[in-house]
């Protein structure tokens, strides 16, 4: 079924998700926020987190941002690409669509990402519905 | 430093203009072996060219384009040793095409990013296709005190000449791979305008990173520089709104890398995050362009230790910086020899005011310290940056600088106009010569006195900068991986305070104000 949901007609609907075994119970948009522009590099319970994202000019990272914390894709690139060439740290993990997203972190244990909720499976844990 | 670049405005020298363009690798030559530089001129009449010698006119040399050993050996250096001539036009042609070439391919490819799985390598890369115009047919914008000014080009002052394309262009690639959780290697290589065409020195980083703990992070090898708050990004144009960093604050170091260690240590408090960094090394490859020749620096015990606030939209960075240079400007070793000359000349106020002006023109074993303070406040709408430092060097043919900038940008959906004001001011003023040495001298040898304190004081005038830079721009960011810009830079230059270049010694006490126009492409890919 999932395999027939058009990424290009959802993408208002975001979840982020997790590794099943992740123990984070919550986080909040400011948290989320500073995790995927770099400011952070864990969990609020310290443990590493490595974050994966969307397609660089993806409409669901427009969106994720938008309702995160309210920059365009524009700002966000711009940001980033001055963490990524400042070799400070490195870039994130980009995948071309939802399922890749939802493929790496249910492989990974440090993973966090963003999804459509109509990909969601038990494979990942939902942390956060940002449409709450 | 020795030279201070900033929107360096180098007067050109003799230029030859019925020359030809197809002829134009002859007309650097020509026009070389014409160049009636002050300094050389001085030195042909009236310095020995061997220590102890004493101070006598020398005949022998009474040529234009006679130098003496060691600049003769540096000349070599820089014309055999890199195998080619620096500044060819057709060289500099080929490097325009090639950039042209890659930018052309990477906009072709916009989602080109390789390997997206976790623990394989990944490649990235940004861009700058940049062109610029100003309003002075004798003088040049540089970026940074690393590349050379329109004195080594043609006079080509059409749009399309290859100056007014290399200036602000840019090409840079991004390998990195992860190891392990823990550990990656990083290298970044940029091919950029500049003076040292050497690959070595096109390598910005070349490190392996070592994160032991999720918020700290050691780095061995070749690191960027991070002193400034964007001394790391300072080559990636997409990252900031201007099309160049503020010249008067960026352009005079045109340091960007460190072959050493660094150590960086992050807390969170209270939302709050503190960033502590450490770096030691040194570096080499830097040159400057001095005298018509090149000054290769070389530096160690170079150090930075820097700490850094964020909390939500606010950044405050402060940092220090040190630095040895452990060589001498051989440009200068002609000058040097003629003052070392007059010691035991029996004049005694000469000898003393020639020991001090030697002694304030001896790089080897000097050392610069810089301070900065950086604020940045970002909250999406609105971005206003603005830097101070201070930078001091124990000899006066340094740097010796207070430099600021302030920069304001809107963000208005898709367009961000953007105003900055920057500046730099010297600590002293000019020297002057307090007496003539050759007062009361038998005229001959007057003359030859009297050149020669003049040329020892322009020399040490010549690291001076006193100017400042008024821009307004326009950024549009038409794609997501890319932003078109427009820029008008006006720069006025106070005397005694823009760079030094061949045949420019003695009119360099004129102010002067340039206008300048920049339109640049920047992409990441």
């Amino acid at each position: 079924m999932v395999a027939f949901v058009s990424e290009a007609s959802l993408a208002d609907h975001l979840v982020v998700v997790v590794h099943p075994s992740n123990a984070i119970s919550a986080m909040n948009r400011a948290q989320l926020s500073d995790l995927f522009l770099g400011r952070g590099a864990t969990f609020p319970d310290g443990q590493r987190a490595t974050i994966i994202e969307q397609a660089r000019d993806s409409r669901t990272r427009e969106t994720f941002f938008r309702m995160v914390n309210g920059m365009s894709l524009n700002q966000v690139n711009s940001y980033w690409a001055r963490l990524t060439f400042s070799g400070r740290i490195n870039p994130p993990t980009f995948m071309s669509d939802s399922r890749g997203v939802m493929k790496t972190v249910a492989n990974n244990r440090e993973a966090i990402g963003y999804v459509d909720a109509g990909f969601v499976d038990d494979s990942v844990r939902i942390l956060l519905d940002l449409n709450e | 430093m020795a030279r201070i670049g900033c929107l360096a405005i180098a007067k050109q020298p003799f230029r030859q203009r019925d020359v030809s363009s197809r002829k134009a690798y002859t007309f650097v030559s020509e026009r070389k072996k014409r160049r009636g530089h002050a300094i050389s001129k001085l030195l042909t009449y009236c310095v020995p060219h061997a220590p102890g010698k004493g101070f006598a006119r020398d005949k022998t040399h009474n040529q234009t384009h006679t130098f003496s050993k060691p600049r003769q050996a540096m000349r070599n250096t820089i014309q055999h040793g890199m195998s080619r001539q620096p500044w060819h036009p057709v060289r500099r042609f080929s490097l325009l095409v090639t950039m042209l070439g890659c930018i052309l391919a990477c906009l072709s490819f916009p989602g080109l990013s390789l390997a997206l799985e976790l623990g394989t390598p990944e490649i990235h890369g940004y861009g700058t296709l940049g062109w610029l115009h100003d309003d002075q047919s004798q003088s040049a914008f540089v970026r940074d005190i690393n590349q050379r000014a329109k004195d080594s080009l043609p006079d080509d002052q059409s749009w399309w000449n290859n100056d007014a394309w290399l200036r602000d262009s840019r090409l840079g690639l991004q390998a990195s791979m992860r190891l392990s959780p823990e550990l990656s290697v990083m290298s970044q290589v940029v091919l950029r305008d500049q003076i040292t065409r050497d690959f070595g020195y096109y390598v910005d980083w070349a490190l392996l990173a070592w994160t032991p703990l999720p918020e700290t992070q050691l780095r061995l090898g070749r690191v960027g520089y991070d002193l400034f708050l964007i001394s790391e990004q300072r080559n990636m144009g997409y990252g900031y709104p201007w099309i160049r960093p503020p010249v008067e604050f960026y352009g005079w170091i045109p340091l960007y890398s460190l072959d050493g260690a660094d150590l960086s240590h992050a807390l969170l408090v209270n939302g709050s995050r503190w960033r502590f960094k450490i770096q030691g090394g040194r570096s080499t490859g830097i040159g400057i362009p001095m005298d018509d020749d090149l000054y290769a620096l070389s530096l160690d015990r170079l150090y930075v230790a820097t700490l850094a606030y964020e909390k939500g939209p606010w950044q405050i960075k402060m940092g220090h910086s040190g630095l040895h240079l452990n060589r001498e400007a051989k440009p200068l070793s002609g000058l040097h020899d003629a003052l070392d000359g007059l010691a035991g000349a029996g004049l005694p106020a000469v000898e003393a005011q020639a020991a001090e002006y030697r002694r304030n023109m001896s790089f080897g074993g000097s050392d610069i310290t810089l301070s900065t303070l950086g604020v940045v406040f970002d909250n999406k709408d609105w971005l206003v940056q603005a830097e101070l430092g201070r930078v001091s060097a124990a000899i006066d043919m340094s740097t010796n600088h207070d430099m600021g900038y302030l920069a304001v940008a809107r963000r208005l959906g898709d367009w961000t106009p953007y105003a900055m004001a920057s500046a730099i001011r010297p600590h002293d003023a000019p020297y002057s010569a307090s007496f003539n040495w050759g007062d009361g001298l038998p005229a001959a040898l007057a003359d030859g006195l009297n050149g020669l304190q003049q040329a020892a004081i322009t020399a040490i005038n010549s690291s001076r900068i006193d100017q400042e830079t008024y821009t307004l721009g326009l950024r549009y960011d038409f794609n997501p991986w890319a932003a078109l810009k427009w820029q008008w830079d006006s720069t006025r230059i106070h005397p005694d305070g823009y760079l030094m270049r061949p045949g420019t010694l003695l009119a360099r006490s004129k102010p002067m104000t340039v206008q300048g126009i920049s339109v640049a492409l920047d992409f990441v890919f």
